[in-house]
């Protein structure tokens, strides 16, 4: 019946061996399969967990955020308020502190930390990273396009800056190669106050851009249609206005009192 | 063919261009099907791969890409081809679904119980080739019209595309299961054929298989032949008499 039935004994071996070693791969993949189909999940709910948290494996080389990169692009380039409060800026709150720090690598502090005043009108520019160069197109991952957004005041039908001080920045780099003494401090807390002025340490809530006709208008910043689609109204809006009080990392919470 | 004599008759089971399209949809279901599940891998497995998982992921993507451009593009030559190509019309033709079939299902599960004795006499294609070609047809639309939505996921809301991801997933493990279950084994670890059924490669089915598993058909193509040789003699014979 076998057309090798006339082969030699070897022959017909080696040709068993390779369909039973190719048979029994195919059977074992299978296997995994019907078993990632009915029972991975199922049984093991904190492999469930882990998996609904990263849904695809291929999340461990590559975040959903680019996060790692603008990190990396953060950590090169610091803005005015980061020489003193750090790349890392936010920490105290363990629940929201990472998504508040990814924020600001492409956000500048004073968007979210600005204490506005009535009639008092802004504009946002994308400048690129340790310059005051405007981006011109937005290229490279979700929060890793090389700049930062900046809000600028119009004051007098001219935009201007709220975080420049050149005093400071000056006293910042004088004081790196000095000895703190009386005059110094003195110098540092007015120019404390000066810097702070304009700033708020209660920062505007997610959604007060993450809306519709928000301060912010991501077409003009340059995203795409449907990346402003997604900001304003995607998954991410969305859960921002769902869990106002960050509920959701109660979930974190939980686990870790559990264990 | 194989699992017979070298010496025996050989009929065309698959002409040059339904090879040349099984051997571009095979290759690229085995990129697709290998590369699609990686995303699944377990956690340990992957680790495995060290430093060099980024690079191995990236090109996991490229690939899957390419293979699903190549799956896709040999799907609607093969539209194509059934429709406007003799050879293809009467693929076609013979694929289609018929009454036939269903007393075939029967009978064959009753000859493999034991409550008949010989196997229906089936035609070109059998009723499990039917059930298999046209599960394709299905299982391609699911995948490539899912396929095309993730690959273009920033034009679609998150609700259609956790339907495209279900229904992508569910059907590559579907299909996944029907390739090694259901044509791998019973087309190359069939007896009769083990250890490949060669049609795949050099177009030719034997005359012994002809009669185990497409009597039908072989009886028609006999009957043809012996006709028209009839037909032959009969002018040949009237030829000479004319002369």
């Amino acid at each position: 019946m076998h057309k090798d039935s006339g082969a030699s004994v070897p022959k017909r071996l080696l040709v068993h061996l390779v369909m039973l070693t190719i048979g029994i791969l195919l059977v074992s993949f299978s296997i995994w399969l019907i078993y990632l189909t009915y029972f991975k999940g199922t049984h093991r709910a904190e492999e469930a967990l882990a998996k609904k948290a990263v849904p695809r494996q291929e999340m461990l080389y590559e975040s959903f955020h680019g996060i790692d990169e603008s990190i990396q692009a953060g950590s090169k380039s610091k803005s005015w308020c980061l020489k003193c409060h750090e790349d890392l800026s936010h920490s105290k709150s363990k629940e929201v502190r990472g998504m508040l720090n990814a924020h600001s690598f492409f956000l500048a502090c004073e968007v979210c930390h600005i204490a506005p005043k009535a009639g008092e009108k802004f504009e946002y520019k994308w400048l690129q990273r340790g310059s005051n160069t405007p981006l011109t197109a937005l290229k490279g991952q979700p929060g890793d396009y090389g700049g930062t957004i900046i809000p600028f005041r119009i004051e007098n039908g001219v935009p201007r800056r709220l975080d420049e001080n050149q005093e400071a920045l000056q006293f910042l780099d004088e004081s790196a190669s000095k000895d703190s003494d009386g005059d110094n401090e003195k110098r540092k807390m007015r120019l404390n106050t000066d810097i702070h002025k304009e700033f708020s340490p209660k920062p505007i809530f997610c959604d007060e851009c993450h809306r519709e006709n928000g301060p912010l208008n991501f077409v003009q910043l340059m995203y795409s249609p449907q990346r402003a689609q997604l900001l304003t109204f995607g998954e991410g809006a969305n859960v921002i206005k769902q869990y106002k009080d960050f509920y959701l990392p109660s979930l974190m919470r939980n686990a870790r009192s559990e264990r | 063919m194989g699992g017979h004599g070298n010496n025996e008759r050989a009929f065309v089971r698959l002409t040059k261009s339904e090879r040349i399209q099984h051997v571009i949809l095979f290759v690229s279901t085995g990129l697709l099907i290998l590369t699609g599940f990686m995303l699944m891998g377990e956690v340990w497995a992957i680790k495995l791969f060290g430093s060099a998982g980024k690079s191995i992921f990236y090109w996991r993507g490229i690939i899957h890409r390419v293979a699903a451009v190549a799956v896709t593009a040999v799907c609607f030559y093969h539209l194509y081809y059934v429709l406007f190509k003799t050879d293809g019309k009467s693929w076609i033709r013979a694929m289609l679904p018929r009454l036939k079939d269903g007393v075939d299902a029967y009978q064959n599960v009753m000859y493999m119980l034991g409550k008949r004795d010989e196997r229906p006499k089936m035609d070109r294609f059998t009723y499990l080739e039917k059930l298999e070609y046209f599960s394709v047809y299905f299982g391609m639309f699911i995948v490539i019209s899912t396929g095309t939505m993730m690959w273009t996921q920033s034009y679609w809301p998150k609700f259609y595309l956790d339907v495209a991801d279900a229904l992508h997933l569910g059907e590559a493990t579907l299909a996944a299961l029907a390739i090694i279950v259901g044509h791998i084994f019973t087309v190359h670890y069939n007896p009769h054929v083990y250890p490949m059924n060669k049609a795949f490669i050099d177009g030719n089915i034997s005359e012994t298989m002809m009669k185990e598993e497409h009597s039908l058909w072989y009886e028609r193509i006999i009957a043809e032949e012996a006709s028209k040789s009839a037909n032959t003699a009969h002018a040949t014979e009237g030829g000479h008499s004319n002369a």
